[in-house]
């Protein structure tokens, strides 16, 4: 697998990243080493087993659908670089 | 009451040799003094009116278990009213509104929180480097780290500037940490322990965990974080063992796995740690049997998809939007996406997140995130295996001893061999600690026990017996060996 500045920049747009040209090197080199490690996964044989995504197999847990938290809006508002109104200021998305 | 361990200043507090006020006063003297180790991040500034507080409990005839000890949290677990920055610059003025299930757990308990200790940036990292507020150095020798990610937790209790600490493990972030320092580390099974309130890096890999200097400290700190809470879907409704009341039940004649491979890589001198291990622990009645662990080798390949992919996910939630930092004058939504994220994140993050951005695409998820996730199950299938022939598994807890700042910098491969011996444990979901068993050129070094699920109760009392008979988890940095 080899990951060049193509890959790099298609991943990057996809995980919302700005890739200066200065910054490309590094993490095409970054990247890379994390892929070479992962492809040694090709060896083994894992023909009919099914993937494990929780080590107990678990299920989603269900409760009932009874409200238990305090509103606590204005204190998450409180944690955004900006809001007003109740709202989280971005900058204008339609004309 | 410089050396002295979580168990004894209960013990102290509580006979009155001193007030919550006197020890706490003491440990904020001894911070400053070590301040260039780096181990915290922030110190809380109404420490001394808690302890006073604690004092008073304790007089009006309060019997929490760990009334007025302070214990330090690793800066990833969100404590309200303190800022919890997860080392990274991205949440450099993030405060929690709310305390983690493990934070208020332990102060239900009755601990009072010393402050929040430095770590690898989003716990990525394997030397404490990766921190936007700088590395940790070691105690034992300050040209070294002090393993990673709980690196601040390791080094803070190994320096004595407090005797019992919070950590996260995700591929081996409490164990390789307190083997590179000297402590006695337990990452618990899998959803034993709360992950609400915890920053989240690999959500099905994190698990909380204490850092002390000893197994019985340890224990008492497991059973006052663990339970299960409604808050984390994935915390385990399994009964809560009284682990200090069973560290020193007669364990028998219990048989301790080795999977002789991970044996035959190691030097010499670590060899031979290892060696003298299993002749203390054969004191204690342990015997010993080989046991295979055919997939053992791909933990690594399998953690770096897994970790990385999940990472990908648990990450994409700094936007700048709701919290966190957010760049300057962005021109359009976009931009101030790409930028605060850019800008606010480090590199080894940002590389993790591209890996895992890559391994979870469509034309490679197969190639990569499904084939870690079938390999995960054959490496737990492995374990469960040998855990039909045998209690426990003994293995090393790293490939070394601390190497120097900045050694492994250049090449991020070798940073992530040092999780050779560990992330196995997470990759299954099985308890496992390191406890300090010996040196190497003054260096400590530490040995692995990995117990089956829900059984930290038979670890925790296989590393308390052989602490009752062997000292290496009481030597200090100050006097080295």
């Amino acid at each position: 697998m080899k990951v060049d500045k193509e890959t790099v920049k298609e991943i990057a747009e996809l995980a919302n990243f700005r890739i200066e040209k200065k910054d490309e090197k590094g993490l095409i080199f970054g990247m890379q080493k994390i892929l070479e490690m992962a492809s040694a996964l090709n060896e083994a044989d894992t023909n009919g087993v099914t993937p494990m995504a929780n080590p107990h197999d678990a299920s989603q847990t269900l409760r009932d659908d009874i409200c238990r938290d305090v509103e606590q809006r204005d204190s998450f508002l409180a944690l955004a670089p900006l809001a007003e109104d109740g709202f989280f200021l971005v900058p204008k998305v339609v004309e | 009451m410089l050396d002295e361990t979580l168990t004894e200043q209960i013990k102290g507090i509580r006979e009155k040799k001193y007030s919550s006020f006197e020890l706490t006063e003491f440990l904020l003297d001894r911070i400053k003094d070590k301040t260039e180790l780096n181990c915290f991040i922030s110190i809380n500034d109404n420490i001394l009116e808690e302890a006073k507080a604690a004092d008073k409990e304790l007089e009006r005839g309060s019997d929490k278990p760990l009334l007025g000890i302070p214990i330090a949290h690793k800066d990833i677990f969100c404590e309200r009213e303190t800022k919890t920055t997860a080392g990274s610059q991205m949440l450099e003025n993030f405060v929690a509104p709310y305390d983690a299930t493990v934070v208020s757990n332990l102060k239900r308990a009755g601990a009072i929180s010393l402050g929040k200790t430095n770590m690898d940036e989003f716990a990525m990292g394997s030397s404490n480097e990766t921190s936007f507020f700088g590395p940790v150095k070691n105690p034992w020798d300050e040209t070294r780290v002090p393993g990673g990610s709980s690196g601040g937790s390791a080094a803070a209790v190994s320096a004595r500037l407090c005797s019992a600490a919070t950590g996260t493990d995700t591929g081996g972030s409490i164990r390789q940490p307190a083997s590179f320092c000297g402590i006695t580390g337990l990452k618990p099974t899998y959803g034993r322990v709360s992950r609400w309130g915890m920053i989240a890096y690999a959500s099905s890999l994190d698990q909380a965990g204490p850092m002390a200097l000893t197994a019985e400290d340890c224990a008492i700190m497991l059973k006052e974080m663990s339970g299960h809470d409604k808050k984390d879907s994935t915390s385990a409704q399994v009964e809560v063992d009284d682990y200090r009341a069973l560290l020193s039940r007669p364990l028998g004649k219990l048989k301790i796995g080795i999977f002789e491979p991970l044996m035959k890589e190691l030097d010499s001198a670590t060899s031979l740690v290892m060696e003298k291990t299993i002749e203390e622990l054969e004191k204690i009645g342990m015997t010993f049997a080989e046991i295979d662990l055919p997939n053992f080798s791909y933990a690594i390949p399998a953690y770096y998809v897994i970790a990385p992919a999940e990472c990908s996910a648990n990450l994409s939630r700094y936007d700048g939007v709701r919290f966190g930092y957010r760049c300057d004058g962005p021109s359009d939504l976009k931009e101030l996406y790409q930028r605060s994220r850019t800008e606010g994140l480090g590199k080894e993050v940002k590389n993790r997140i591209m890996a895992g951005t890559f391994a979870l695409t469509s034309g490679y998820y197969d190639a990569f995130y499904r084939k870690a996730q079938q390999v995960r199950r054959l490496i737990k299938n492995d374990f469960v295996e040998a855990f039909k022939k045998v209690d426990v598994i003994i293995a090393p807890a790293t490939p070394s001893t601390a190497f120097r700042l900045g050694e492994k910098a250049g090449d991020p491969k070798e940073m992530y061999l040092q999780d050779v011996y560990t992330t196995s444990s997470n990759l299954a979901g099985l308890p496992a600690l390191s406890m300090p068993a010996g040196f190497v050129n003054n260096l400590p070094v530490g040995v692995q026990l990995i117990g089956d699920y829900f059984d930290e109760a038979q670890i925790l009392a296989i590393a308390h017996q052989f602490q009752s008979i062997t000292d290496w988890h009481l030597t200090s940095p100050d006097i080295p060996t």
